[in-house]
Order: structure tokens, then C-alpha cells, then sequence
């Protein structure tokens, strides 16, 4: 279990803040293996970080985790192809979650 | 996100219902009475097999369970408790702790299939229906077959070069799985455990009362339990995918869950969910 303090109710969130909290959570799920200050926007999930599925996951439960449940990464990617999903890069991740917060 | 812990096992859980996969600012369907659990294979498998492929589909309709069984994924993998009782135990251990007391749907994919089947023989009135996927039932010589193809898989990290491969260019996911195999074959009871679970034979299958979906592909190394299951289940209906393999779930998700739906929509009658309100949905 991931332990992540729940954003109370407020202002939306830029996507600088959205990208350390990712940052963060990446290096949580994955461990020491990954460092968190490589990571930036062009950064992809799968071919540059070889993140796995079930990390995948964890990911974006703990995203939801920590800003809510307007983060609703299952709804998202319900009508994307299993690669489309693992293979997008950490830019498209953080507009969705900016972009749900908005 | 939750973790769930079960006689001092934790379990990774993920659950998905209506509410989560309704579009902003619009109406919430009423969940299905049924929730539906989604039970994966075997070593190389966890949930997100599902959650990339039919969990959100049913979750537009039913509150949705999955988790990482013992040993897999991101849950604990623990030394002992691998028989298909234990499977049972650990199925309806975590739904008590979420407050799910009524029937469930069972999903099975593969190895999990095996798990659905016994819960269905063992605990019947907790099992409203079962869609399986490329289900293998735990037939006389089950754990034999199984316990060699395993025991083959990981003596084969030894041939020329694979450790060399593993401790190199492979792959995190490819290393992670490979010791996830070691693990649970070398260093946990689990085909022991196999080998002394509660068979579930053609007599016990035809005990089990409720409903059933088959789907198998046609190129499958399984195709001939297909026929057994259909046979030996009181109360069934099979489909054949053409073109895929044992890997079916993988190789055509958007057939599987257009027969999956459909189906548990037909099982379950509408109707509030126990524990989930339908509302409409704000921002």
C-alpha cells in the first residue's frame, strides 16, 4: 500500500506540481532502480522507464489516491489498445490528471 | 487502491464500479445487485491483465473486484497456502473484508478459472455465475501436468546463457517474472500444495448450480477441457474464438468482452448495489 496524503478539496493544480507528484509516485511503485529525477514530460512509461503493467496500475490507483477521485485513470483508458496505454509517455499522463483537476 | 490482508496475507486489490467510469457531469447507470470478480492465472499474469481489457467494460455495470492472488503481483507471496482450497479461502477472505456477502460473479482466466470452478463446487451459494476464460479444471492429474510444465519452465533459467541474459539485457518485467517463477516453483510449497488440493472431477462439476460462460480459442493447448467443462456443468454455454490461442484474454479482449458483458447482464438482475448509491455525477 502506497501511503499517500489525500488532496483536500481545492484550487486546480498546474502541471509542474502534477509532474513532481508523478515523479514521486514513480520512484514509490518502482524503488531505487528508477531515478525520479530523469523523468520529464517526452519520458515514456514503457520504453524509457520499462515500467510494468502492474505498475502501471499502481501508478495511477496511487494518482487517484493522492488527488482524488475526479483522477479516474480506469475511465481513461477504457477505450485504449493495452499498448497505446503502457506506451504513452509521462506528458500524456500528467495533461489527463491536470486536466481532470481543472 | 487498497490493500486487503487476509489471515496476515495482504492482498493487492483494485476496485471499479459505475460511478468510476460514468462521464463527468452525467448520469450514473444503477449497478447491477451482482458484483463481479475477476480472477487471473497463473505466474506470469496479475490484474492488469483485466485492467487493461474487460475490467472497465464491466465495471459500467457492476461494482468490480480484482486482486493479485497470493504469491503474484503486487501481493504478498508467502512461503505455504497455495492449494486450491487455500485459493477459495483467500477469494471470499478478501470480499468479507470489503463488505461483499452476497453472490458474485466469477471471471476466470486460465489458472483462475481453476480457482472459480472450485469456489463454485466448495462454496456454491456464494457464486452467482461463472464466465471463464481458457478455464483448465483441477482434474485427476491437474497438479501432475502443471507441477512438470513449471518445474521444466524453470529449469530452463539454467540453460545456455539464461542467466547471463536475466542478470543483463533482459528486461525488468522479464527478470521480475522469472523470479516471481523461481520463487513460487523453488522456494514456496506451491506444487506441493497443487498436488494436495481438492480435485474438482466431472461428478463435482455437475453439483455446481449456477450458470456458465466458456470461451476458449480454437488453437488453444486447452481446447479438450472446453468440451469436458461444457459436458460436466449442469448449466453452460461454449464459445469458440477462432484464431487464438490459450492466450485469448491477450490476443482478442474486445471479442472476450463482447460475449463476457453481455452474458453477466443477462445473470444479473438490476438493481441497487449494496454498498453504492446511483447519483449523478459531479465535478
Amino acid at each position: 500500500m502506497l501511503h499517500v496524503p489525500a488532496e483536500p478539496a481545492g484550487p486546480a493544480l498546474d502541471a509542474g506540481t502534477v509532474l513532481d507528484e508523478v515523479r514521486r509516485i514513480v520512484a514509490e511503485v518502482i524503488g531505487d532502480e528508477v531515478d525520479a529525477a530523469d523523468i520529464d514530460l517526452d519520458t515514456r512509461f514503457r520504453d524509457d522507464l520499462d515500467v510494468e503493467s502492474i505498475e502501471f496500475v499502481a501508478l495511477g490507483e496511487a494518482l487517484q489516491a493522492r488527488f482524488g477521485e475526479r483522477v479516474r485513470l480506469a475511465q481513461w483508458i477504457a477505450d485504449m489498445e493495452v499498448d497505446e496505454i503502457i506506451d504513452m509517455t509521462v506528458g500524456q499522463l500528467v495533461d489527463h490528471v491536470a486536466g481532470s483537476l481543472r | 487502491m487498497a490493500d486487503v490482508v487476509v489471515d496476515g496475507v495482504r492482498f493487492n486489490v483494485v476496485r471499479m464500479g459505475p460511478a468510476d467510469m460514468a462521464a463527468d457531469g452525467g448520469p450514473v447507470p444503477v449497478a447491477s445487485s451482482t458484483p463481479v470478480v475477476l480472477i487471473h492465472g497463473l505466474i506470469m499474469d496479475n490484474l492488469s491483465s483485466y485492467y487493461y481489457t474487460l475490467a472497465p467494460a464491466v465495471a459500467r455495470h457492476h461494482d468490480v473486484v480484482c486482486y493479485d492472488l497470493r504469491g503474484h503481483g503486487r501481493s504478498d507471496r508467502p512461503p505455504t497456502g497455495y492449494r486450491l482450497e487455500d485459493a477459495v479461502g483467500d477469494l471470499w477472505g478478501i470480499l468479507d473484508a470489503l463488505g461483499i456477502e452476497g453472490p458474485a460473479h466469477l471471471v476466470g482466466n486460465s489458472f483462475g478459472g481453476t480457482i472459480a470452478l472450485a469456489a463454485a463446487v466448495l462454496t456454491p451459494q456464494r457464486v452467482a455465475g461463472l464466465a471463464l476464460v481458457e478455464a483448465h479444471p483441477a482434474f485427476e492429474g491437474w497438479a501432475e501436468e502443471l507441477g512438470e510444465e513449471l518445474e521444466d519452465l524453470v529449469d530452463g533459467f539454467d540453460g545456455p546463457g539464461m542467466r547471463e541474459f536475466l542478470a543483463g539485457r533482459a528486461s525488468r518485467g522479464v527478470r521480475r517474472m522469472a523470479r516471481t517463477c523461481e520463487e513460487l516453483v523453488d522456494e514456496c510449497s506451491m506444487l506441493d500444495d497443487f498436488r494436495a488440493s481438492r480435485l474438482t472431477a466431472p461428478a463435482d462439476l455437475a453439483t455446481v448450480p449456477c450458470p456458465a460462460l466458456l470461451v476458449y480459442g480454437d488453437l488453444s493447448d486447452v481446447l479438450d477441457r472446453a468440451f469436458a467443462v461444457h459436458e460436466a456443468l449442469p448449466s453452460s454455454e461454449l464459445h469458440v474464438v477462432e484464431g487464438c490461442s490459450h492466450s485469448l484474454l491477450m490476443e482478442s479482449p474486445g471479442e472476450v468482452e463482447r460475449l463476457v458483458v453481455p452474458w453477466l447482464a443477462r445473470q444479473s438482475p438490476p438493481g441497487p448495489s449494496p454498498d453504492r448509491v446511483a447519483g449523478v455525477r459531479g465535478r
